[in-house]
């Protein structure tokens, strides 16, 4: 891939701004090729290098209604598909229920970005090396997806269907995140490895378990990111581990066998083989620190 | 070698006769501060006239290829567009390529400003695009067609020598830019005698500075007044000011060169001057200013890079660790076009021994072209990568011996009693207690303590390293230097201007031939005026940046090598002195006392008799300026004073030996690091530095020096390098790839003063902005360290996490 750059101006685009779902959805039908903007953290940085250059936008900003964090009545948590990482960082309610999307989220960017970036940005993005695609895999999010006929649930899992590729529908915008209640001696970690703070991972995991009576395993998602085009769920070290008790060095084996199958991709930042062999130790790493939280040996 | 002799000591002494230290050495705010922390920095992208028009250029995707053709017919047409040229056209309208500094055959490589005939680096400018706006410069860029026939590319120095090596000049028939012999003492005798030689190859790699302001330039041609205005950000306009003369064909009173607030220079911003050719000349054609700013990944694809250096060092030793002579073999990577390079072949020259006591030293050494982005000077410019060969070769002496690195050093250092000091090649280290530096270096970290507790952690499976390095950052370099690779180069001493004025209402008016970058410069002439003038620091206003209408210059006028306190500081001092001196007997005169009688205070003047009888700065300039009767008679009017500070710096002689630099600064570092065993990432857990840059002008710059050149070196031993694939990609041009560390990844340097004043400057100070590159070796000795038990030797000036852990893998026998 030949990268020569010739500016930092995008080229000529069409603007629209909306201010009601409706009359986003309905531009989106007519408007072919259109891109929603959320946050433009990756958007308009891709656009500015001319590395895409789409001939449509539609700002989702103006909309009311889309920035929210909501503990529902059922035990789920409800997030507007607007609302920017630095609200979710700050919120307590996901620091205490949900460690590891605060952690994520905490680690994403700088302070800059996450003033501006969204949460439904941040997913519907699909970037592989992405902070959010694993933990809403990891949670078991559903994510709320609306065009002009009405709304549709779609599981985090079946999500990402590509690198940069989701299972909405063109003339489709993700609205809300929505997070299911988990046991009550669950917790979650999330550990990514990069060579400065701000960067995207090397490679990252989010992991969300739960025990039963005492500290045994009974529900456990491992997903790893960076190591593949979508969320990889490390089901073989999930099913290692279910029902089993603390045990540091189950958890090393544990890791060895999550990795075996993955063929993460090589780029300027590391090799295939580095990938590989660091995503043992933050797995590892990972599992205990939630293990660990679950048990509330730690935080 | 010896102490210097007393009459070579004694032709470079200067004397502060009017030190107080009421300004001096106080931590005064900085003038610059308060425009930049307001948001209201003037810097050249901030010159905003009228009519003004946009260029853009688009650069070859190719690092080697053939241009069969380019069509710009679409692109002329595009709305907004003013004029698009080729490398063709600009061969047409230059009447020659820029002239080469190198000698024949390299002197044959010809270099326009965009490329004709083919593209020789991944991002060199092929053609331009003038419009009105900036949007349709660019847009206009994707309408240009050009048809490349791609060449094998050329990406390694060492290759590069191979007989049937790709060319990068055909012109020049091979890939040589310059090659220099040297030998001081008798290297031979030494490697005879020596009880031992040690050998390894080490290689500087490939990064830079990245200046938060990239490349700037506003051409402004004026056809009324026929004169040409550059704003820009070059760091030594003087030095390219010819070549834009010869390409324009304008006397130099008709072109003005304005540098103002800069956002960082570091080298990188002293071959700039190709885009300001191509701004001027389109300036000149549509008579309109023309600005050119460009891109971040501009700047990292196609700026300039510091040069690659791999040298292969032999050291002779003795059993007990003395270090005799040192053999090299060394070859820097200039890139595609000599367009500062190859004087880092001779710049070197200026810290042969390093700092040690090395008697002799032979370096067969060559510069070649490659087909990658020009190298030009970068903080610490091919000094620093020389004192990394010493310093990394100290540590493997050490290792050899088995001897502390600590010992070794402290065995082989210029001893205090021995300054000043003469190097094998004649250089002068004008002052130090280095051993003593060292020493409080080690006692602030506890690098004993360290030492002891290294083992036992290693038992715990801990990786810690330790790593020591000491450094100076030769400053005020003596350009003469460069005759060493082309002995007919009219270049040779190191001299700097500055004009003093007092004016009408009392205040002064200070001019630099500097360009600084952020440095400064404003703040520490202020406080030497101040101090010798015996006025107020706010009264003393500097002219911000460089402007060859007003500001006093020789050819060697700017910003680099280290040079403004050695050269630029006496040049302000002296022209302040002089000042000085008629403004005493002007109220010698006219408050009727003797001259030694008349004391300066605060502004201030009276007789000594008479201390209630006051004149003021005011008064006497009101007298020198209007009221001419009553100044002394036969005293010329007004208060203006220029100087030009001039080093007794002579031509290198036939064997090359000349002093190099004025100055001699010292800095020890000494870097604590863990590395995960699990992942090979670093963290610092111990940093100091113990630094000796002279007499301290004021604390608050000297220390913001010593901490961006601590953390350019962290920065570039453990994140920063340009990687270029065998196609002469280079893979990392953003920032999102080439890394530069966050406050987040940096220590905190503990930094320790010390101030031994230069014999060499009148107020003693001495240059120290680019450190030396003493932390890049500290670093990697210390990586070094961590894992050197298991049998791993460090060859490059920077190591990756992932080439780390493939390391320890393999030195563990494991499969990688």
């Amino acid at each position: 891939m030949l990268q020569v750059l010739d500016g930092l101006r995008p080229r000529p685009f069409e603007y629209y701004a909306p201010t009601t779902i409706e009359e986003a959805l309905k531009l989106l039908e007519e408007k072919e090729d259109a891109k929603l903007l959320a946050g433009g953290q990756s958007l308009l940085a891709l656009m500015k290098l001319r590395i895409i250059s789409p001939p449509t936008l539609i700002d989702l900003n103006r909309i009311d209604g889309l920035r929210y964090i909501k503990e529902e009545s059922d035990g789920w948590l409800a997030i507007g598909a607007m609302t920017i990482y630095d609200d979710v960082e700050q919120s307590q309610v996901v620091r205490r229920r949900y460690p590891l999307l605060w952690e994520a989220v905490y680690r994403l960017g700088d302070q800059q970005i996450r003033n501006r970036g969204t949460i439904g940005g941040g997913l519907v993005e699909a970037d592989p090396s992405g902070n959010l695609p694993p933990v809403a895999v990891a949670l078991r999010a559903q994510l709320v997806a609306m065009n002009k006929d009405g709304r549709r649930i779609i599981p985090a899992e079946e999500f990402f269907v590509d690198s940069f590729t989701t299972a909405l529908e063109p003339n489709e915008i993700l609205t809300e995140v929505r997070i299911p209640p988990w046991p009550e001696r669950a917790s979650g970690a999330y550990v990514k490895l990069s060579r400065r703070e701000i960067d995207y991972p090397i490679v990252e995991v989010a992991v969300q378990l739960a025990l039963g009576d005492g500290d045994d395993i009974k529900e456990i998602m491992v997903v790893l990111g960076a190591v593949a085009s979508t969320p990889y769920r490390a089901t073989a070290a999930e099913g290692m581990l279910m029902g089993k008790s603390f045990d540091e060095q189950l958890v090393a084996k544990a890791a060895e066998e999550c990795v075996k199958d993955l063929e993460p991709p090589s780029d300027v930042q590391a090799s295939s083989w580095y990938r590989k062999e660091v995503s043992k130790v933050i797995v590892k790493r990972a599992i205990v620190k939630a293990w660990k939280r679950a048990m509330e040996v730690e935080v | 070698m010896p102490k210097a002799l007393p009459e070579i000591v004694d032709a470079y002494k200067q004397e502060g006769k009017y030190l107080t230290g009421k300004w001096i050495g106080k931590p005064v705010k900085t003038k610059e501060s308060y425009r930049h922390i307001r948001g209201k920095g003037a810097f050249a992208d901030d010159v905003q006239l009228h009519r003004m028009v946009y260029m853009a250029l688009l650069r070859s995707p190719y690092s080697h290829a053939k241009i069969l053709n380019i069509d710009t017919s679409k692109a002329k047409e595009h709305p907004g567009v003013l004029l698009v040229l080729t490398g063709d056209d600009i061969k047409k309208i230059m009447r020659r390529p820029f002239p080469q500094p190198t000698t024949p055959p390299a002197r044959n490589a010809v270099d326009y400003p965009l490329a004709v005939g083919k593209a020789r680096f991944q991002g060199e400018p092929v053609a331009m695009v003038i419009a009105e706006d900036r949007y349709s410069a660019e847009d206009a860029l994707d309408d240009i067609e050009v048809e490349y026939d791609p060449l094998p590319a050329l990406v390694d120095g060492e290759r590069a020598l191979e007989p049937d090596a790709p060319l990068v000049h055909d012109e020049v028939g091979n890939n040589v830019m310059a090659h220099v012999h040297y030998k001081w003492g008798d290297v031979d005798h030494y490697f005879e005698v020596a009880d031992r030689i040690v050998e390894a190859k080490f290689h500087y790699h490939r990064f830079s500075s990245t200046p938060l302001e990239p490349n700037v330039a506003v051409a402004d041609y004026d056809e009324r007044l026929d004169i040409m205005t550059i704003y820009c950000n070059n760091q030594a306009p003087m030095e390219f000011l010819p070549q834009l003369a010869a390409g324009l064909g304008m006397p130099f009173p008709k072109l003005r060169v304005v540098t103002r607030d800069m956002g960082g220079g570091f080298g990188n911003k002293l071959a700039n001057w190709p885009y300001i050719v191509l701004a001027a000349m389109a300036s000149k054609i549509l008579g309109r200013p023309v600005k050119w700013v460009e891109t971040r990944t501009e700047h990292l694809q196609s700026a300039t890079h510091g040069a690659e250096r791999i040298c292969y060092v032999k050291a002779a030793v003795t059993t007990d660790g003395e270090v005799l002579a040192v053999k090299m073999r060394c070859i820097d990577d200039d890139g595609a076009y000599a367009r500062h390079e190859p004087a880092g072949i001779t710049v070197w020259a200026q810290v042969v021994p390093g700092l040690y006591k090395i008697k002799a030293l032979e370096n067969d050494y060559y510069a070649v072209f490659t087909n990658k982005c020009p190298a030009a000077p970068n903080r610490g410019f091919s000094r620093a990568p020389h004192l990394f060969m010493i310093e990394r070769m100290m540590d493997r002496i050490a290792r050899e011996l088995d001897i502390d690195p600590v010992e070794l050093r402290l065995k082989n250092l210029v001893p205090p009693e021995e300054m000043p000091y003469e190097t094998p090649n004649g250089c002068i280290y004008d002052s130090g207690d280095w051993p003593e530096g060292l020493k409080k270096a080690l006692e602030a970290a506890n690098y004993w303590e360290w030492r002891e507790r290294q083992e036992e952690y290693r038992k715990q499976g801990k990786l810690i390293g330790i790593g020591v390095a000491v450094g100076t950052d030769s400053a005020g370099p003596n350009m003469g230097q460069v005759r060493m690779y082309n002995p007919r180069l009219p270049y040779s001493g190191g001299t700097e201007g500055a004009l003093v004025q007092i004016t009408p209402d009392g205040k002064a008016r200070v001019t630099l031939g500097s360009s600084p970058q952020g440095v400064s410069h404003e703040t520490t002439a202020a406080q030497v005026v101040a101090e010798v003038l015996e006025m107020d620091y706010d009264d003393v206003y500097v002219q911000t940046g460089f402007d060859s209408f007003t500001s006093i210059y020789t050819m060697h006028s700017g910003t680099y090598g280290s040079r403004f306190a050695p050269l630029g500081i006496p040049a302000v001092y002296i022209a302040a002195a002089r000042l000085r001196e008629k403004i005493i007997k002007i109220v010698a005169h006219s408050l009727g006392c003797k001259e030694e009688d008349v004391v300066l205070d605060d502004g201030q003047a009276y007789c000594k008799q008479n201390p209630e009888k006051k004149t003021n700065y005011r008064r006497i300039a009101r007298i020198a300026y209007g009221n001419i009767p009553e100044l002394p008679p036969g005293m010329e009017p007004g208060l203006y004073s220029i100087a030009i500070f001039r080093p007794p710096f002579t031509h290198p002689n036939d064997h090359n030996m000349a002093n190099l630099a004025l100055t001699y600064s010292f800095n020890a570092h000494v870097v604590v690091l863990e590395i995960d065993p699990e992942t090979a990432l670093p963290n610092i857990l111990e940093y100091v530095v113990v630094d000796d840059s002279g007499r301290i002008i004021n604390p608050l710059v000297v220390e913001g020096q010593v901490h961006g050149a601590a953390f350019l070196g962290f920065s570039a031993a453990l994140y920063e390098e340009y990687k270029y694939d065998e196609d002469g990609n280079l893979v990392n041009s953003s920032f999102m790839d080439y890394l530069v560390p966050y406050a987040t990844e940096t220590p905190a340097f503990k930094v320790i003063h010390m101030e031994t004043p230069s014999p060499f400057t009148p107020v003693g100070a001495k240059g120290m902005g680019e450190g030396g590159g003493t932390s890049i070796q500290a670093v990697i000795n210390a990586v070094e360290d961590a894992v050197a038990h298991l049998g791993i030797t460090l060859e490059k000036s920077h190591i990756d996490p992932d080439t780390l852990l493939r390391m320890i893998r393999e030195a563990r026998g494991e499969e990688v």
